[in-house]
């Protein structure tokens, strides 16, 4: 069994959904930092991934073999019925004359009042139409992202370039509401200090002297000054979007 | 949608066998099912050997259903043999005899006409949906 996320032809057509602009807001929240395009990608298809998980019914202890016997507690992914996981809560003795001894697992599943019965201990394998040692491609989000890694990328970052709620600055994001207003006083600030230090500063140094409360964290504000002082003309950047230093435009000119 | 499907069926229409029709049409479905059976387990019936209810293993999933051992040995056993559904085999006993194997979950006129190969849809439908309800095969919306 092979989940729709594991196909390539589900990431061709796949296109950042409100929903997955959502998960993009709580990932962002949760990590409160601002992010790049690969963290952004990576912890979108962790969730993804998660969120599959949990509508399966959790993480399983093992794949449902028939030719196994499993404990009462064993929690079991069923890769024929979908991938819903459930968990053993009895085992009972198989009773068909047909075969020679086997064993029936009573399995409880998540949202289901009925117990269902699978066989185990089974060792008639002309019986079934599967193969039950085949193991099933496990869902994993690394294997997800390592493989469609490119794709991901793309849409993704034409989606956050088309939405209105993301910022960015240099290689990294930030959601609009996440970003702190560097208001005309700060920015004047920060004019003053180059003017009277006569070099080119770096966020971190103009932030000593700006009046804002850091309870949001250091990358936030750091950020939010970059992207301020990118957007004032006043203002141009003589280091790098990765270090930038920050200098004044008509000391340039001079 | 589902109104004018349960009027005129169509060849996507899903059919199954109402098992409660053979009681108010006072037909002994013992009887119909041991019809069903090939000979070796037509003897072991009559030995005794197909008695009370037995586990079914669903051959797809590996899950366990309880049934009576004589439907449990025509899913298990007699399905497989040639004899079941031959050439000779009237397209009735051979739409029942599939869905019977099918462990009486619904198929399509369409579907039947995939595994009988012998007729297409249209036929099938129009011996399933002309005048009485045959053999207790309705269209599962017409309970």
């Amino acid at each position: 069994m092979v989940y729709t996320i594991q196909n390539e032809s589900f990431w061709q057509a796949w296109r950042p959904s409100e929903e997955d602009m959502d998960r993009l807001l709580e990932i962002f929240l949760e990590q409160g930092r601002p992010l790049t395009l690969d963290d952004m990608a990576r912890a979108l298809v962790e969730r993804m991934v998660d969120e599959l998980k949990i509508q399966r019914g959790g993480e399983a202890d093992a794949v449902y073999d028939p030719t196994l016997l499993y404990e009462v507690g064993t929690r079991l992914r069923f890769p024929r019925l979908n991938n819903i996981v459930g968990e053993v809560v009895g085992v009972r003795t198989g009773d068909n004359p047909r075969y020679e001894h086997f064993s029936v697992l009573r399995v409880k599943f998540a949202g289901h009042p009925d117990v269902r019965e699978f066989v185990a201990d089974f060792h008639h394998l002309h019986a079934l139409n599967f193969e039950p040692h085949a193991a099933p491609e496990e869902l994993s989000a690394e294997a997800i992202y390592s493989a469609y890694r490119a794709t991901i990328h793309e849409r993704l970052e034409a989606a956050l370039g088309a939405s209105e709620e993301f910022v960015r600055f240099g290689d990294v994001w930030l959601p609009k509401a996440l970003v702190v207003d560097i208001n005309v006083g700060n920015r004047n600030i920060a004019e003053a200090m180059i003017d009277v230090m006569g070099k080119a500063l770096p966020p971190e140094e103009l932030l000593t002297e700006m009046e804002i409360s850091d309870e949001v964290g250091r990358p936030i504000l750091i950020f939010s000054v970059n992207h301020a002082l990118a957007q004032d003309e006043r203002f141009v950047n003589r280091g790098s979007e990765q270090r930038p230093l920050w200098y004044l435009r008509r000391l340039e000119e001079q | 949608m589902a109104v004018l499907t349960k009027v005129k069926p169509t060849a996507e229409t899903l059919f199954h066998i109402q098992w409660d029709w053979f009681r108010r049409n006072h037909v002994d479905t013992e009887v119909l099912l041991r019809e069903q059976l090939c000979a070796e387990c037509r003897q072991a019936l009559d030995e005794g050997k197909l008695m009370g209810e037995v586990d079914w293993i669903d051959p797809d999933t590996g899950e366990v259903f309880r049934m009576d051992a004589v439907r449990e040995a025509i899913l298990s056993h007699c399905r497989w043999k040639p004899e079941y559904i031959s050439a000779t085999t009237p397209l009735i006993t051979a739409v029942f005899r599939t869905l019977l194997a099918n462990n009486n979950c619904p198929l399509s006129a369409h579907e039947l006409a995939q595994r009988l190969t012998r007729w297409d849809p249209e036929t099938i439908l129009t011996v399933l949906s002309r005048g009485d309800v045959k053999w207790g095969i309705t269209p599962t919306n017409g309970e």
